[in-house]
């Protein structure tokens, strides 16, 4: 306690010390301390460091719904300070690849997705019982602006009412798989709709528009993947499931990663799901190959939610994919080329392990005989298959006429190098261990 | 009603009722301990911070004490806690620090959290310079002391 003599005015300074400073500080909020609070002076600066460390319990408190989570805790020893700090830069971290992620798509989009980044300062959530949800929710923003899930309810075809951001398209046949991220109103939607049917609760943060497909993040572990492991479900047959990824942030890094390189495709003005080639990186799925200045890139893709396995209930297993065929001329073809037109077909098809091919040959691709000329533009165009077992492989070739030029009505084959029918690097199948026989008949 | 008799720094020896006083935590031990017979010697305490404590304690005995919520949502006193309270506080700076150390010594937990809110409140949503000027607190950090602990709170900042 000071004893001061009557002729001194009591300052601020004079006043606080360390026990009077918590009872002060826990009335400012985070914003008060970033905003320099915790530099007035070397005092003030004192005071937030270790020795306040219950203050900073404090702000976690405000900032987080819990004290610890199943993905997320204190560590023996640590300091509130430090954990506030990492959890703090978690935040800050989704929120650097979110917003990453939603520039490089509009870029590459004709259609902009607008309104789903939260402000810096707009990070108040509902619980969740995953950290990396919880934080994850601070930075994804709901352009719908849903308060209320009634109000979802009571349009009728809830999909119109709710929002959320394409990671990216599949398209074949007559089938447009949307890849969604799934906005607060909309997991709530599903997780009801799961509960309903299935009984279980669960929190998906991705879904395939208009499908029976989610994909939920495991906060349970039940899958005995790690906790909070991305796990694929749905279509025909759950007995199987597709693991995507450890974790949301390492999915939304790996999305970050792939959309900054350039590995999705992206020429038909919508981000896709096929790739690209990558310089240095070798993708299975994924062939390229060049013949007489044709360039033909090939790319499978597995989907999980057109399969199924279980062959207790069905005759044949089916691994479904689609693929996407890209012909163009080669952009390092030097000199003149001269105009061509795709005549035939030929595709042979192995299954892992068997020599002996399933060959197709036919006239055109899909009904047409694309022309290919140099003016930078790519013809493409996409199939499907399936096979019994996965690591098969297709390769083939188009037989090419020439239109112009001295070998005018030749022809030629262009290869196309074999790609192969397997799972995406860094997924794997696993047998549903909450799966029931009767799920069959959802 | 019995007394008690509180000696101000000052040396005036003031009277309060029991019931008042012994919202002082440290008043009440003393009186638990050795009774009201005895002068209690308040030697930091000055008579107008001694009659805004009775004032307060007065009060409280009769009302609900001011629950202000943390962190504070506003500036305002008003926004958080009855007019009485919010009016109570409203004080030269110097009378409220006063204010402080005394409800710090006597141990009122009411007043000293009434107090230190609003001296919260005069920090929240001013800017730093505004602060030291207002506080009248020297920076006594060198440019590189502060811009090395700025760069050591970075982390804590919107970075685009």
């Amino acid at each position: 306690m000071e004893t001061l003599s009557q002729n001194s005015k009591l300052t601020l300074n004079d006043t606080l010390d360390h026990n009077l400073a918590s009872v002060l500080l826990p009335y400012l909020t985070l914003n008060d301390y970033i905003s320099g609070v915790y530099r007035i002076n070397k005092m003030f600066s004192s005071f937030y460091k270790k020795g306040a460390d219950f203050i900073w319990k404090t702000l976690f408190e405000l900032e987080f719904h819990d004290k610890e989570y199943p993905d997320h805790k204190i560590e023996e020893g640590e300091s509130w300070h430090s954990y506030f700090k990492r959890s703090f830069e978690m935040y800050k971290k989704f929120r650097r690849i979110w917003a990453g992620i939603i520039t490089m798509s509009n870029r590459k989009s004709v259609e902009s997705q607008d309104g789903y980044l939260r402000d810096f300062n707009d990070r108040t959530t509902e619980k969740y019982p995953l950290f990396q949800l919880e934080v994850f929710y601070k930075v994804f923003r709901d352009p719908a602006q849903i308060k209320d899930i009634e109000d979802v309810y009571s349009g009728g075809n809830f999909y119109e009412s709710l929002q959320n951001f394409v990671l990216h398209t599949t398209e074949f046949y007559e089938y447009e798989l949307e890849v969604l991220m799934l906005s607060p109103a909309s997991l709530l939607i599903l997780q009801n709709i799961i509960n309903v049917h299935l009984g279980i609760l669960v929190y998906p943060i991705l879904h395939t528009k208009n499908y029976k497909h989610s994909v939920i993040l495991d906060y349970q572990n039940l899958f005995n993947q790690g906790v909070g492991a991305l796990i694929s479900w749905g279509g025909p047959d759950r007995s199987q499931v597709q693991v995507l990824g450890l974790d949301l942030m390492n999915f939304l890094e790996d999305h970050y990663d792939k959309l900054e390189r350039n590995q999705f495709f992206s020429a038909n003005s919508r981000i896709e799901s096929f790739f690209n080639p990558v310089q240095g990186r070798e993708i299975r799925q994924l062939s390229v190959a060049v013949t007489n200045g044709i360039r033909i890139e090939a790319c499978a893709k597995y989907i999980h939610h057109f399969s199924i396995f279980d062959l207790q209930y069905h005759s044949q297993r089916r691994y479904y994919f689609t693929y996407q065929i890209r012909v163009m001329v080669d952009p390092d073809h030097e000199g003149e080329f001269d105009d061509c037109q795709l005549t035939t077909r030929h595709w042979e098809i192995y299954t892992a392990n068997s020599s002996v091919p399933e060959v197709v040959d036919g006239a055109g691709v899909i009904g047409l005989f694309p022309h290919i000329r140099k003016n930078g533009q790519i013809f493409s165009y996409q199939s499907a298959t399936y096979q019994t077992e996965l690591g098969g492989r297709m390769q083939g070739w188009f037989e090419f006429k020439y239109l112009k030029g001295e070998k005018k009505g030749e022809t030629f084959k262009a290869t196309i190098e074999p790609f192969e029918l397997s799972l995406d690097e860094g997924t794997k199948l696993i047998q549903n261990p909450i799966f029931e026989p009767w799920m069959h008949q959802l | 009603m019995s007394k008690v008799k509180l000696v101000t720094s000052e040396g005036e020896i003031v009277e309060v009722d029991i019931e008042v006083a012994s919202k002082s935590v440290l008043i009440k031990g003393m009186i638990d301990d050795s009774g009201v017979e005895e002068e209690i010697p308040l030697p930091n305490v000055k008579r107008n911070i001694l009659q805004k404590i009775i004032d307060f304690c007065t009060y409280i005995k009769d009302n609900s004490p001011p629950e202000i919520e943390k962190p504070l949502k506003s500036n305002n006193l008003n926004d958080v806690t009855t007019p009485w309270y919010a009016e109570f506080v409203n004080l030269d700076q110097e009378v409220l620090f006063e204010l402080i150390l005394a409800a710090n010594y006597l141990d009122i937990k009411p007043l000293l959290e009434l107090a230190c809110a609003k001296v919260a409140s005069l920090i929240k949503n001013r800017s730093i310079p505004e602060i030291r000027k207002f506080f009248n607190i020297e920076n006594d950090f060198t440019p590189e002391e502060e811009a090395q602990i700025m760069e050591e709170n970075k982390w804590a900042e919107e970075s685009f």
